[in-house]
């Protein structure tokens, strides 16, 4: 143990696991956000199979220690196959949580997937990260909103997406140098 | 230049599978929250496409050969050039036995104006020459979409000399023999060390001329000093076995560890005497004898030397090649753990020849008092056994009046040198 860190070894001393503030950290970002999924799903869904939970929360774990590998796209297919299948009527409030915890895995998943595991990283690296992913959180929480009102009218997704196209577009004309 | 080095990672081809493929399937099935699902993996997907860096980096990161000594720190540093605004880069160099890495996991960086410099501690803590892994440097463009693979930078070739602790002792070195040096003769010369006052004699020089006592006894009266001159020492490093684990420099100590670090303390202090200090290893293939010398070049060489023992690489050397090359008079440390019966031989018949001998003992003391390196009742046994006769050696060597010191770090040697320079000044016979 040095620090604020703890190395797990076996009996014949080889590695096992390292507990430290960035690992465990590693895991709330990467787990935490498909615990958020299930218990969204529970709540759009609450008559639906348990089973798919546990699923997800095991190709979560997977993910965490192989983040640079296709697990974290099977834990996301998984889960967005579980929601299309169980909730056919969703409402608004867990789309909105089920998106963004899409958005936090995928970024937490990436990130760890940088360079090699258990680096250490600049917490300018760090910052980075967030502020990139601040604004498409904020953007897909616009659009989650614009989705959450337009229910009950007629809109066909056709046009969200053309908005959305269009959204994407202006961005890029603007930042453009 | 192109972007060809670089490739998608993971996280984008997520990003594009998931964002395109939820957007389409909304669409089919007409169903809003798909939309909503898919965005940010699709907002993301594009920025990272957009993000595509056109720019191969380069990397400048150090090779070649580099000496430094046992538990001192050195920086390897590696510069990427051309990483992509708010891009990273990964550098980790792998560690190896007797190599500290800080930090060991490797370490990501931003870049700062397309510039990213990463640096990684190394620490070697056992003295030899190794070849330390190539290290893997990777970048990252800001939204870790793409990633480029550096190719292996050359590795580090390290010399790592022996840990030299000095030694603060004032005795002197017995037999003094040549011409310069710290020494003081035991014949009057050209020295610093006052010996006596007597008369003027022809060829006097005149600023030897001591004034207060010519004009005192109405005579001419000179200072006359003792002659400076240097001692020929050979450090004889029995590298047959190493006995014991080694850790380090802060770990457990071998045999071979206790010996080459003594060796090498001994020559420094030796040299720093202005005396001439030679090496021979017995038990070593590649290095043997390194002839005597003073001076700090001297010094490099001998380290060097020491750096390079690999014990065990060679036996059944003849006994008397130790002599080779050594007349009466030569001061003769043996570095030894006493376990080979030849190492015994050696030292009697250095002595029949007139070379003041001191053996240093580089057995750790708790294998001398342990049950040994073996495993199985039989080994402890054998061991136990071999440490009750080498007691008996031990015994016996003193009775013939040859030091035998327990090496227990530098000031071990400064008693011995002053009784050696005491016998020194008795006669007796040798045999030629």
């Amino acid at each position: 143990m040095s620090g604020l860190e703890l190395t797990l070894r076996d009996r014949r001393g080889r590695w096992v696991a390292t507990l430290s503030p960035a690992a465990v950290g590693r895991w709330l970002t990467i787990v935490g956000p498909m615990l958020a999924v299930v218990a969204a799903v529970a709540t759009a869904a609450p008559d639906g199979p348990w089973w798919p939970a546990v699923v997800v929360a095991l190709l979560a774990l997977g993910s965490a220690e192989l983040p640079d590998s296709p697990a974290p796209l099977l834990t996301l297919g998984v889960a967005a196959s579980w929601w299309v299948v169980v909730a056919p009527d969703p409402s608004g409030g867990p789309v909105l949580v089920v998106a963004v915890a899409f958005l936090v895995f995928h970024t937490a998943t990436g990130y760890a997937a940088v360079g090699p595991p258990r680096r250490t990283a600049d917490r300018r690296v760090v910052r980075g990260v967030v502020a990139r992913t601040t604004p498409i959180g904020a953007a897909t929480l616009a659009v989650g909103v614009l989705a959450i009102a337009a229910e009950g009218a007629d809109v066909v997704p056709g046009a969200v997406v053309v908005a959305l196209l269009a959204l994407a577009a202006l961005a890029r004309l603007t930042t453009r140098q | 230049m192109s972007g060809v080095a670089w490739h998608p990672t993971h996280a984008h081809l997520r990003a594009v599978t998931l964002g395109f493929g939820l957007l389409l399937v909304g669409i089919v099935l007409g169903r809003i929250d798909l939309v909503v699902l898919a965005t940010p993996l699709l907002l993301v997907a594009l920025a990272g496409a957009g993000s595509r860096p056109r720019v191969v980096p380069v990397l400048r990161a150090p090779g070649g050969s580099l000496a430094v000594h046992e538990g001192e720190d050195l920086l390897w540093t590696a510069t990427v050039e051309g990483v992509p605004p708010g891009g990273t880069v990964a550098a980790l160099h792998p560690g190896q036995r007797w190599l500290e890495v800080q930090p060991e996991d490797g370490l990501l960086v931003p870049e700062d104006d397309g510039v990213a410099t990463t640096e990684i501690g190394l620490r070697p803590v056992r003295w030899g020459r190794r070849t330390l892994g190539a290290p893997a440097v990777a970048g990252y463009d800001a939204w870790s979409a793409w990633r480029w693979v550096a190719d292996r930078p050359a590795p580090l070739r390290l010399t790592v000399l022996p840990s030299k602790e000095q030694v603060d002792t004032t005795a002197p070195a017995p037999h003094p023999h040549g011409l310069v040096g710290q020494e003081r003769a035991g014949r009057p010369g050209e020295g610093t060390e006052f010996a006596k006052v007597r008369p003027f004699e022809p060829g006097d020089r005149l600023r030897r001329i001591h004034w207060a006592t010519s004009a005192r006894t109405g005579t001419l009266h000179v200072t006359a000093t003792h002659a400076d001159e240097d001692a020929h020492v050979v450090l004889l490093v029995d590298a047959v076995n190493d006995v014991g684990a080694s850790g380090g420099i802060l770990g457990d100590r071998s045999s071979m560890d206790l010996a080459v670090r003594a060796a090498a303390v001994l020559a420094e202090h030796f040299l720093r005497r202005g005396d001439r200090v030679g090496l021979r290893v017995f038990g070593d293939w590649r290095v043997s004898f390194l002839p005597s010398s003073s001076g700090r070049h001297q010094l490099r060489r001998l380290l060097d030397t020491l750096a390079l023992v690999e014990p065990g690489t060679a036996r059944g050397e003849d006994a008397l090649a130790a002599r080779q090359g050594l007349g009466a008079g030569t001061l003769a440390l043996l570095l030894s753990p006493l376990i080979e019966p030849a190492s015994t031989q050696q030292v009697a018949m250095l002595t029949s020849a007139g070379i003041d001998v001191v053996v240093v003992d580089t057995l750790p003391p708790e294998l001398a008092g342990g049950d040994g390196p073996g495993s199985t009742p039989e080994d402890r046994l054998a061991w136990r056994l071999r440490m009750l006769q080498r007691r008996v050696e031990r015994d016996r060597m003193a009775s013939l009046g040859i030091p035998v010191i327990t090496w227990a770090g530098p000031h071990s040697i400064d008693r011995v040198l002053r009784d050696l320079a005491r016998r020194s000044s008795t006669p007796r016979m040798v045999r030629r």
